[in-house]
């Protein structure tokens, strides 16, 4: 891939001020994105994956602060620029669907107003097409996510519907404006395996179809592994590595990798082939941190890993922030899923 | 087959629909199951299909409108969900919730969560109870040291430990779990299903096992139920099941699986359970392989071998 990324994402850092100290939940994060690539960003609660695709939307906390880094978009700092250039970009450029469709969604407003809210917020946006009223808009945006009947639809609340079907509205929502990313922050969660199986098609679908860049933000590698080009391992505020999809099965190099495979539940394992990861999640407030967050969880940590930073180079095809990675030993064993 | 433990016939539960008079919301339909004695017992489906009204009618949280459910001989169905509370069953048949967050009491220590159920369904002294949580906390592998402590002094993992304990405390025979891993991360969720598995055998408990991640439905229960709008369409060895289903729900459940393959799509909306007619199947609008027949004629369940299926054309 020649082209320059669509996202570009650089040495990125995001620290809380709480009354509890400071917690530094992101560092250094290398994060690239091209047109039309699905890339997954997967790890534990507590990694940081929310709150990295919030800071981008530039709708964190307030208590965040950018430590440092950029984030380009189309040439673009999301991170330097200002609120009402973000305000544009959101819905229209960038969109984001949301964990729990039930809460993300507005209770006491009808699908079709609120989907007309973010048409008509973005109505001067390119491509727009003004010779249709809002309302066919809207229940073309319906129409798309494959909701049957959509000029019914629209006129229903949001707790009239199925928790798959108000998944599909917010999708609905986030692609109305056509965007040319979109972030999806757990966009299955809580939902059946069919129902998820379902909504998941569709998001690739039309991203496929659309030549969309999706960030797909998920804890399940299994479900990662089925959609995405790429996947992007994050563990305690890092990205730990990189890789396109086949390549991280067959051989994950990072050690947390490896364990968070080998932890997942799949067709072959047993019970007793589960292999938890040691410890948990280190304190982010913590001042005596190591350099590699996972060294204290890691087998093969030695003195060096607790003082220098392994670092991710987010543009290599297989990056890796470990300076003891498993390429030799894991390439010749089975993949741990599939 | 073992000596069940657990014998569940012919149950319904029905609710009335508000604001529709005479209207019947079947959420539970002619269910028949048994659990053997050290049995683990999946049970699968989608949400919306009576898993978690058939967990707590087996659980006498709730009265069945129809049915029988004797657990180890004794007839449980007609003991009113309010009285069995006290009744001395309540100990044998113990549930571990699905969120450890939101069933604890946040105003509990770990201990005194623990200790509940031995202050309300046995004799013990207050020193008997500190050493029965004592003993039960370490089984779990729950540290003595966080006893004291609050539900939001605990992680997530430690708060699943103290679920899993306050119901072992009352010996129990039969341990309902309802998805309770659902709420943990992956490297959490392998060390509390090794940890299930381990106590099962250990204390040769039987389990029902609800969950909607038939990977770890899997590893976990030998034989599975397949429920799909209020009733049981499969049974059978959970290996044979998830290796081959033969009722098309199954077959598309388990495609869903990620990291499958090739998936089966289903089309059409779930019908409703409101008063559905006796003689269509449940599944009929939805299956890929639906006939005219399945419009004019309901699939009983049918055993095929060690399975037993509910449609015409399984074999």
């Amino acid at each position: 891939m020649s082209q320059p990324p669509l996202l570009d994402v650089k040495d990125f850092g995001l620290e809380f001020r709480t009354r509890g100290g400071t917690v530094r939940a992101l560092e250094d994060i290398a994060l690239q994105l091209h047109k039309g690539e699905i890339v997954g960003l997967v790890g534990e609660s507590g990694s940081g994956k929310s709150v990295l695709s919030y800071a981008l939307l530039g709708i964190s906390d307030r208590a965040a602060r950018i430590t440092g880094g950029s984030a380009l978009f189309g040439g673009m700092d999301l991170l330097a620029a200002g609120e009402s250039e973000l305000a544009d970009l959101r819905g229209r450029e960038i969109s984001m669907i949301f964990q729990s469709p039930r809460t993300a969604l507005n209770p006491i407003r009808r699908v079709g107003q609120q989907l007309q809210d973010v048409l008509r917020r973005h109505a001067a946006a390119p491509g727009a097409d003004l010779g249709k009223s809002l309302k066919e808009r809207a229940a073309q945006a319906l129409r798309d996510v494959a909701i049957s009947d959509p000029e019914r639809r629209l006129a229903a609340y949001p707790f009239e519907m199925s928790g798959g079907m108000c998944q599909r509205v917010m999708i609905a929502l986030a692609l109305a404006c056509r965007p040319s990313l979109l972030i999806a922050d757990e966009p299955t969660t809580g939902l059946d395996v069919t129902t998820q199986a379902a909504v998941m098609d569709l998001i690739t679908g039309l991203a496929r179809e659309r030549h969309m860049a999706t960030l797909f933000i998920t804890h399940d590698l299994a479900l990662a592994a089925d959609y995405c080009d790429r996947i992007v391992v994050m563990h305690a505020g890092h990205a730990v590595e990189c890789a396109p999809t086949k390549s991280l099965f067959a051989a994950p190099q990072h050690p947390y990798t490896a364990r968070l495979m080998s932890s997942t539940p799949g067709e072959r394992s047993t019970i007793a082939s589960l292999e938890p990861v040691p410890g948990n999640l280190p304190d982010l407030k913590r001042d005596d941190l190591p350099a590699c967050r996972f060294a204290e969880r890691c087998e093969r940590a030695t003195e060096r890993c607790h003082r220098e930073r392994p670092r991710l180079d987010g543009a290599a095809v297989h990056g890796v922030a470990c300076w003891h990675p498993l390429r030799e030993t894991v390439i010749l064993a089975e993949p741990a899923h599939v | 087959m073992s000596e069940a433990l657990l014998q569940v016939e012919a149950l319904h539960k029905r609710f009335a629909v508000s604001g529709r008079r005479g209207a019947m919301l079947h959420a539970v339909d002619d269910v028949s199951l048994h659990i053997g004695a050290g049995e683990s017992v999946g049970l699968v489906g989608e949400s919306g299909c009576g898993k978690s009204t058939l967990v707590r009618l087996l659980a006498r949280l709730l009265d069945p409108s129809d049915g029988r459910i004797v657990f180890a001989g004794q007839q449980l169905a007609e003991i009113r969900a309010e009285r069995f509370a006290r009744c001395p069953q309540r100990a044998s048949i113990q549930m571990v919730f699905q969120d450890p967050t939101d069933s604890l009491n946040p105003r509990f220590s770990a201990r005194e969560a623990i200790a509940e159920p031995l202050r309300l369904l046995t004799q013990l002294s207050a020193a008997d109870i500190d050493l029965r949580v004592d003993e039960v906390a370490l089984q779990v592998g729950l540290p003595l040291a966080l006893l004291p402590r609050y539900a939001h002094q605990l992680s997530g993992g430690q708060k699943a430990r103290v679920g899993i304990a306050r119901a072992l405390a009352v010996k129990p025979r039969l341990l309902i779990l309802d998805e309770p891993t659902a709420a943990l991360d992956v490297s959490v969720q392998a060390v509390v299903l090794q940890l299930l598995a381990e106590l099962r055998r250990e204390l040769g408990l039987s389990y029902l096992f609800v969950s909607h991640d038939l990977n770890v439905v899997r590893l976990l229960t030998d034989r599975v139920a397949v429920m799909y709008l209020g009733k049981i369409v499969e049974t059978g060895p959970s290996e044979a099941v998830f290796r081959a289903p033969r009722h098309p729900y199954t077959q598309a459940l388990v495609s869903a699986i990620p990291g499958q393959g090739p998936r089966i799509k289903l089309t059409g909306e779930v019908s409703s359970p409101i008063d559905p007619p006796d003689h269509v199947c449940r599944f009929h609008g939805r299956c890929p392989q639906g006939e005219d027949r399945c419009a004019r004629e309901a699939p009983p369940l049918r055993r095929l071998g060690a399975r037993e299926v509910a449609c015409h054309f399984a074999e």
